[in-house]
């Protein structure tokens, strides 16, 4: 709960500088903002690295493979660094290079996420067996 | 979260733009130019080791190797 306020507080802040030197230097206020975003995501996975633990545990007490909690995090990795590229190109203004970089993390997703289609496949094809 | 980078990073281009504007008062547009320059790779130069320590935290946290 405080973590929320000290982030939200942190941003704001951070939105108020930003408008301060937009006009002026908008070169520095990109770099500003990426620094702004850089420090909130280095706070939220910090925070998040305990919930992994107990995420882990969860999926052994459910009897699952591992390979395929690390495939989800994998996939969130990618999906939170595609996220945020894209958001600062489109800040700049370049949405052009930024649905290239989607279209590149799609990409990413689907060739980590390929594992998982097999085995479904897999378990398909042993059920029609059966 | 470290609020004093966002001030600092703040700070240096409120002294930059108001650098510019003297120098581009006293007709030294090329100088204002490289001030403006000069300011922005002080702050990227500020910015790359959070952003190499964003970059490793998700490299560990999610298992890119």
């Amino acid at each position: 709960m405080n973590a929320v306020l000290t982030a939200a507080a942190f941003c704001i802040t951070a939105c108020v500088l930003l408008k301060i030197i937009s006009s002026e230097t908008p070169a520095v206020k990109t770099v500003c903002a990426i620094a702004a975003a850089c420090l909130v995501m280095i706070r939220f996975l910090d925070s998040f690295l305990s919930i992994s633990d107990s995420l882990t545990e969860l999926f052994d007490s459910a009897g699952l493979d591992e390979e395929y909690l690390r495939i989800i995090f994998k996939a969130l990795g990618i999906c939170y660094l595609t996220q945020l590229g894209c958001d600062i190109c489109r800040d700049c203004g370049e949405s052009a290079i930024a649905s290239q970089l989607e279209l590149f993390g799609k990409a990413a997703l689907l060739i980590v996420s390929l594992p998982l289609f097999s085995a479904a496949a897999d378990m398909i094809k042993t059920l029609l067996m059966i | 979260m470290e609020i004093d980078l966002i001030f600092k990073i703040a700070a240096v281009g409120i002294i930059v733009a108001v650098l510019v504007q003297l120098l581009k008062r006293a007709e030294r547009d090329e100088q204002a130019m490289m001030t403006t320059l000069a300011g922005l790779i002080v702050v990227l130069m500020m910015i790359i080791a959070k952003i190499a320590e964003l970059f490793d935290t998700i490299k560990t946290l999610f298992g890119f190797y």
